[in-house]
């Protein structure tokens, strides 16, 4: 079934549409999930959360795709659990290293004016995005947005992992320098 | 928490960039899905009418090899095949030897050779640990720490903007030794004359090895050694590959969008345009001066698609946004190639929402 059929049955409020989100993006879900909260569990009840909340977005929403829209409330969600499992101190090892690495893109305070907002900040990231190549795009979103290991990266893309680790690296070296001659300061 | 935030504000990206990410083939997954038999064989037969003379002088020396490895990111012999004639002579007249080694606390690195445009030099390193130490390409990165100061008939000094190593596939992943490129740019000051490859002599000081350490995902650096290794390394003009060319005549208007709320805002009513002021080509690199509307002091405002160079034989390559800075009035972006250009491959250039521009700077109708 397509994104377009699926999101009619959200709007004709058929619980079918569940049960074809889960069909089709389950998997999609659960991994996006789990590879932010290591724990099963976890993962499931977010994805559970992650339909609650797409039934009662749509309607009013009618999202062009399903993909990116289940795939970003899954990752906030499960970033939400995150926080309040760090905070009792359980789980998440692969967010912790993604946000390690992050932390190589920070600009230098000190060299820089003024604190960016957050939606000024994702501007930013767009216009950053879209100067990358498909395939450094690619990478760098697999690692830090579906938080992805190298390895499962590299198996998805069908690259190295040795490709993998270099195109991270020049990707954050080059967002670094990106968000510096922006003058952002996080 | 500055690393959270920056986090937090990666997931609420533009949608179209998530379902690309999903949808994505790489290269080589989509190269093997193209092969089919007859190429192969159809291939085979061309370069047998040629004759083995032409084999021979197409196959790189094997000090060459990393050039393709960096390049193509894929088999030596794939990238050596979408190669132009133009692009090897490049690889092949471009690499010259530098063969400085230093060594501190047990660690030898060691400059090889290197490929210098005047905007961006490759130099192929070679690191070797004392014997007890083994360094797998596979199981560890080097990230070198190092400043590039100028001397010799430039006033002061000028550091790179920026600078990366690139790690190739190790040999010998058992022995203590691995090979890296340092890939190095220069945006030097507005008429300055400033080349890096006009003999001038400049100073690469490395002040640390680290190692990146750990299981995928849960990695961390460490600095194996901390000195300094320093040389003096000065290219040589070389007009294959330092060659630089205005493609533009004149300046031209070009298609831009303004991201809003995190989505391309385009409007028939308001059309936005940016105003390319020059665009100077090189073997490895593009300087291109652009003068983006008053608005994008307000908001972001990019070109609405990339810029393509048109080879003769119809290869398409894309001109990749590397860094930028800003000048009196305009930004200067500098601009990577996926493999290296020749100038008299070069058919038009593809501009965002204009046209095409031969490589003489006519547009073409």
């Amino acid at each position: 079934m397509d994104d377009k059929e699926i999101i009619d049955l959200y709007w004709t409020r058929s619980e079918r549409a569940i049960a074809e989100t889960d069909q089709k993006y389950g998997r999609l879900c659960r991994r996006i999930a789990f590879n932010i909260l290591a724990n099963s569990e976890d993962s499931e009840e977010c994805v559970s959360d992650t339909y609650l909340k797409t039934w009662n977005s749509i309607p009013p929403k009618r999202p062009n795709g399903l993909c990116a829209f289940l795939g970003k409330i899954t990752r906030n969600l499960a970033l939400n659990r995150h926080e309040k499992n760090t905070a009792q101190k359980r789980g998440g090892a692969g967010v912790c290293a993604a946000l390690e690495e992050l932390a190589e893109c920070i600009p230098d305070s000190r060299t820089l004016e003024e604190t960016v907002d957050s939606r000024i900040l994702t501007d930013k990231l767009n216009l950053f995005l879209g100067r990358l190549s498909p395939e450094a795009r690619c990478i760098f979103l697999r690692r830090y947005w579906e938080v992805c290991s190298i390895r499962e990266i590299a198996e998805l893309c069908r690259i190295s992992e040795s490709k993998v680790k270099v195109s991270l690296f020049r990707t954050r070296g080059k967002l670094k320098a990106f968000l510096e001659q922006e003058g952002i300061v996080l | 928490m500055k690393a959270e935030k920056l986090f937090q504000a990666l997931g609420n990206v533009q949608d179209p960039y998530i379902e690309q990410m999903y949808a994505y083939r790489s290269r080589e997954d989509r190269s093997r899905a193209r092969k089919r038999p007859g190429v192969f064989l159809l291939v085979a037969a061309i370069l047998s009418l040629l004759g083995i003379a032409a084999l021979a002088a197409a196959s790189p020396a094997s000090s060459e090899k990393w050039f393709y490895s960096f390049f193509g990111e894929s088999a030596p012999q794939d990238i050596e095949s979408a190669l132009t004639e133009h692009q090897q002579q490049i690889l092949h007249s471009g690499l010259a030897e530098i063969g400085q080694s230093v060594t501190r606390e047990g660690y030898t690195i060691t400059l090889e050779s290197g490929l210098c445009d005047g905007r961006r030099a490759l130099i192929k390193c070679r690191v070797e640990a004392p014997e007890n130490i083994i360094l797998d390409a596979r199981k560890y990165s080097l990230q070198y720490s190092h400043t590039i100061a100028f001397s010799g008939g430039v006033p002061g000094n000028y550091s790179a903007s920026t600078y990366h190593s690139h790690f190739l596939e190790d040999d010998d992943p058992g022995d203590n030794a691995i090979t890296v490129l340092l890939d190095i740019f220069i945006q030097p000051p507005e008429n300055s004359g400033i080349s890096i490859a006009d003999g001038t002599v400049w100073t690469i000081t490395i002040s640390s090895i680290d190692s990146l350490t750990g299981s995928p995902g849960n990695a961390e650096w460490n600095t194996l050694c901390a000195g300094t290794w320093e040389y003096q390394v000065a290219f040589e003009d070389n007009l294959l590959v330092t060659q630089s060319q205005e493609l533009l005549s004149e300046p031209v208007r070009c298609g831009a969008t303004m991201f809003i709320d995190n989505r391309f805002v385009h409007s028939k009513r308001l059309p936005l345009t940016a105003k390319i002021l020059s665009f100077e080509l090189r073997s490895l690199t593009a300087t291109i001066r652009v003068k983006r509307p008053l608005i994008a002091h307000f908001s972001g405002v990019d070109l609405e698609k990339p810029i393509y160079l048109i080879l003769k034989d119809g290869t398409r390559i894309e001109v990749t946004y590397h860094q930028s800075i800003y000048r009196e009035g305009y930004d200067e972006v500098l601009c990577l190639f996926d493999r290296p250009v020749s100038r008299e491959d070069v058919a038009f250039i593809e501009l965002p929402g204009t046209g095409r521009f031969s490589a003489a700077g006519e547009e073409i109708r």
